[in-house]
């Protein structure tokens, strides 16, 4: 009985999403609400028992002496929530310089070693048929190549550098990059369009099959 | 021709007195907004240019949206210009060497919210750099606007309830305005979620795409100020006017219906029918066949960590790719740790892993671990893996126990990023991914990467997981799902290619 | 005097947030490169702590949310009725949450509402994307001609029938989604990791200051 009044109850706000596409009305409005106060609510939930007890609060009860240092994310924990106010909000820059200067630094790195440097060696690949694996794959490694400085050149040009030695040949690589990025941009909105459709047909699948039985 | 404001004779077709210098046009009739041409009333397109002549008094919101591509830039050159002098104004530090300055980090560019609800969503779900640019949102957007303007709410409706439907790993998208702005005279969260990373993201392609429009011939300005004249003009309808849009919202309208009912359709039918012709048909892709490949040669007892990086907005893609995989995991006889990157993740993954437990009477604690949330910044991942190698887990991961894999569950290219920049590349652990088909394209670098292999495997979408369905001969939720996908696929496509017969169609009449 | 005590403040207001910023960030780039166990030990604590911080900040987030929304009920703003709605089932999910994530009415909620709330909000993209594709994917242009090709290569290269309408249909989409499409991402990988690189730099010198270390006190 509990089970059917709850696919009841989602089938009904789920219905009631699906009214914006008649209009804009007061049912949607209302569940967009229901929605965010949820999220909210939930988000608050996990992050206090998921991150702050387990990783500050329980140290610190269980042995403060021990883990004396955990004191220090507590204040700047504490000092970032007086951003709350406009007067007192500049206590909490220290909290947040501390993020940036975490942030900014593993940032680096990452990008270094898991982005920059990985992928400017996989656009070193190999343009001969013989040891590409074939001509088909030689050439599309040269494209791959080609691709990505068009890219890259594009990115440049558009930034500004339109004069100086070279320029024909970036404008070159520009022309080629930006027809790539066309190329790319369609490959995302097709993919995008895919992922909404895989979401429709899920809720339809619950509508038709939880709620009313229809499939199985 | 002579001037109406001081009488001097001038030659015919000047567009200005050369005595008084006063705009001669024609006083009457209507001037391009985009090519000066003077035209006699009564006529409604530009013919010299095309461009839809706007009689004086009508506000455009009063015409239907379709107005040229020449406009649009010209629009766009508008929002550039005053981006590019904050720039110009943003306070140089003395000390700057001139190679930083070089790779100064340019303020995002604002992109004006549109009323359109639907399109705000859209933005709410990707990190912005990879939206479609503006000069082809424009074109999208373009039609949804004219289709759903009537009941676009007030723009200051958004900032409210829109701003908090945005997940929060996304809230970096608007710390991009404090990061480069010159102070922090911003809301309460500013500068803190995004700690750093995302913010050049953001910034970097955003900027790239739009100012190539740029390249506005000399009298662009001028007409751009005179389209903002143009737009910025009250609205005084006329009868005639109204009647002919009453008459185009009407039939909007109906397009609009017409395109929701085929998109129903198309995904209730192949489901009540029941039908399973993609079942037998389904191929498989290499990225897929890949991950199976690497799962399958798992030893039993094996490590591996599994990142649920989804919420319920994504997981019709997600929930069955998880399921498929996990239940390939567990049929190894692996030990699964699993963790997540979004709050609601831990309790979705939660789910699955426990009812493909029971499926292989895995136990909990013993064979498969649920670690909850981790926060969605650089810190986050890196802290959880380096407590995990450093001290192990309980009695369940060893002190420095090898992870024998890494499968991630992405619904966001950013959770993909994080775990490769923080965990693949720093600590070289073997990663296989199932991406939401939103995150796909910004996937495929890392998985054709022949010299360091970062993905070792790659599934894309609800596609993805009927794949792998189909690879471990287990059919599921997503391979019964594969008719209405195709079907709506078509309908897609076939919906485009009559848009465009329509509007062809369109302009050889108009002709 | 006074004058003098207050720009002394204002500057400690400055150079506090940025000394840390940059003694923090050098530490953790020391820590990111080089293997030295003090170094390691300090590096994995600050990341712990940064860890902690944030969850701080995500919960500054959501109470700016519920303020919001208290505000404007007090105020009677326009549509604080849905306000109510939204504050109540906040308090309600934080209140079934005090034993944890976990408990029963929290997973109820979860499942039966947060869930088709959101998956449904998600889906009605789909419906309009197909307006979009049906009003907005003109062929004006040889640009736009670049771009509808490959959304319909890729749409129907995805799916199982692409296959039905002839072999080259996925062909085309592998390729497309290999090579071009894998090139332009590509170059927008390096180009953003060379971004954040250099950003990265820019705070950790104390260029930028995301953190507002300009702050004079009032904001």
């Amino acid at each position: 009985m509990s089970e059917l009044f709850a696919v009841w109850i989602a089938a009904i706000l789920t219905l009631m999403v699906y009214s914006y596409l008649f209009a804009d009305n007061p049912l949607y409005r209302l569940a967009q609400h229901l929605f965010v106060g949820s999220s909210v609510g939930y988000s608050a939930v996990v992050v206090i028992h998921n991150v702050l007890r387990p990783r500050l609060v329980e140290p610190l009860l269980d042995d403060a002496t021990g883990n004396w240092p955990y004191v220090l994310p507590l204040l700047l924990g504490l000092l970032l929530l007086t951003k709350a106010r406009g007067t007192t909000a500049w206590l909490g820059n220290s909290s947040v310089a501390f993020l940036f200067g975490v942030g900014a630094a593993l940032a680096i790195g990452g990008a270094l070693i898991g982005s920059l440097l990985p992928q400017i060696q996989a656009s070193w690949v190999s343009v001969l048929p013989n040891t590409a694996g074939g001509a088909g794959a030689a050439v599309n490694n040269i494209l791959l190549t080609v691709g990505t400085i068009g890219t890259l050149s594009y990115f440049y040009f558009t930034m500004g550098a339109r004069k100086g030695p070279g320029s024909g040949l970036l404008r070159f690589g520009s022309t080629v990059g930006r027809w790539v990025l066309l190329i790319t941009f369609g490959a995302i909105f097709g993919n995008r369009v895919m992922a909404y459709v895989s979401l429709l047909i899920e809720r339809v699948h619950f509508l038709l099959g939880d709620w009313l039985g229809l499939v199985g | 021709m002579e001037c109406p404001h001081c009488g001097a004779a001038n030659k015919p077709d000047s567009l200005f007195c050369g005595e008084c210098g006063e705009f001669l046009g024609t006083p009457k009739g209507i001037t391009c907004a985009m090519c000066d041409t003077p035209h006699a009333p009564g006529i409604t397109a530009c013919t010299q240019c095309g461009a839809r002549l706007i009689p004086p008094g009508v506000s455009p919101a009063e015409l239907p949206l379709e107005l040229g591509d020449e406009a649009a830039v010209t629009d766009e050159v508008e929002g550039v210009v005053p981006e590019d002098a904050e720039v110009a104004q943003e306070p140089g530090e003395e000390t700057v060497p001139p190679w930083l300055k070089k790779l100064e980090a340019v303020p995002a560019e604002e992109v004006a919210e549109r009323g359109l609800e639907g399109e705000d969503l859209e933005r709410g779900e990707l990190p912005e750099w990879l939206e479609v640019p503006t000069e082809f949102e424009d074109m999208l957007s373009e039609a949804s606007i004219a289709a759903d303007e009537e009941e676009a709410a007030p723009a200051e409706e958004i900032p409210s309830w829109l701003e908090a439907l945005r997940p929060e790993e996304l809230e970096g998208v608007e710390d991009i305005s404090a990061a480069a702005g010159p102070a922090e005279a911003t809301g309460l969260l500013k500068g803190i979620r995004g700690t750093l990373g995302i913010e050049p993201i953001l910034a970097l392609p955003r900027r790239a795409v739009p100012v190539q429009a740029v390249s506005p011939s000399s009298g662009a300005y001028e007409r751009a100020e005179l389209f903002d004249s143009v737009v910025r003009e009250p609205a005084r309808p006329g009868i005639e006017l109204a009647q002919r849009r009453r008459v185009e919202k009407l039939a909007a309208s109906t397009v609009r219906w017409m395109t929701y009912l085929i998109i129903a359709a198309a995904v209730v039918v192949p489901l009540l029918l029941g039908s399973n012709w993609s079942e037998a048909n389904m191929s498989v892709s290499a990225g897929a066949t890949a991950m199976y490949d690497t799962v399958e040669a798992l030893p039993q007892g094996a490590l591996v960590l599994v990142s649920h990086d989804y919420d319920p907005g994504i997981a019709g893609e997600m929930i069955p790719q998880a399921r498929a995989v996990l239940h390939h995991l567990m049929g190894r006889g692996v030990r699964l740790i699993s963790v997540s990157l979004t709050p609601e993740g831990a309790r979705l993954s939660r789910q699955v892993l426990d009812e493909v437990a029971e499926a292989h009477g895995y136990s909990y604690g013993e064979e498969y671990l649920s670690l909850g949330y981790v926060v969605a910044v650089e810190a986050g991942p890196r802290s959880f893996f380096e407590g995990l190698v450093t001290h192990g887990w309980s009695d369940f991961v060893g002190q420095g126990e090898e992870i024998a894999l890494m499968v991630e569950f992405a619904g966001a290219p950013e959770y993909l990023r994080l775990w490769l920049e923080q965990v693949q590349g720093p600590y070289g652990v073997p990663m296989a991914a199932g991406v939401s088909a939103t995150a796909d394209p910004f996937a495929r670098p890392y998985y054709h990467n022949e010299g360091r292999r970062q993905l070792i495997g790659l599934i894309t979408g609800l596609v993805g997981a009927a794949e792998y369905e189909r690879l471990s001969g287990q059919a599921g939720p997503a391979l019964t799902a594969m008719d209405s996908q195709s079907v709506v696929h078509i309908a897609i496509v076939l919906l485009i290619l009559v848009g465009n017969v329509a509007y062809f169609g369109g302009r050889v009449r108009g002709k | 005097m006074r004058r003098i005590g207050r720009a002394i403040t204002v500057g400690m207001r400055r150079s506090i947030p940025m000394a840390i910023a940059m003694a923090i960030g050098s530490l953790m780039l020391l820590d990111f490169f080089f293997d030295e166990e003090h170094i390691n030990d300090l590096g994995r604590f600050f990341v712990e702590s940064a860890v902690i911080i944030v969850a701080f900040a995500l919960l500054l987030g959501l109470l700016n949310v519920m303020v919001v929304h208290l505000r404007r009920i007090i105020k009677r703003e326009s549509d604080w009725f849905y306000s109510i709605a939204l504050v109540a089932m906040a308090l309600i999910v934080m209140i079934a949450g005090i034993p944890g994530p976990e408990s029963t009415a929290v997973a109820w909620i979860f499942d039966h509402i947060q869930f088709p709330l959101q998956a449904a909000t998600f889906s009605l993209l789909a419906f309009f994307v197909a307006t979009a594709a049906y009003r907005g994917l003109r062929v004006r242009s040889l640009e736009a001609l670049a771009f509808v090709v490959t959304a319909v290569v890729v749409l129907l290269g995805q799916v199982p029938i692409g296959r039905y309408l002839g072999e080259f249909v996925p062909a085309a989409k592998d390729w497309i989604l290999d090579v071009p499409s894998t090139a332009g991402m590509r170059g927008i990988i390096i180009g953003v990791a060379l971004g954040t690189i250099a950003t990265g730099i820019r705070v950790l010198m104390g260029l930028d200051r995301p953190y507002g270390g300009e702050g004079n006190g009032t904001q």
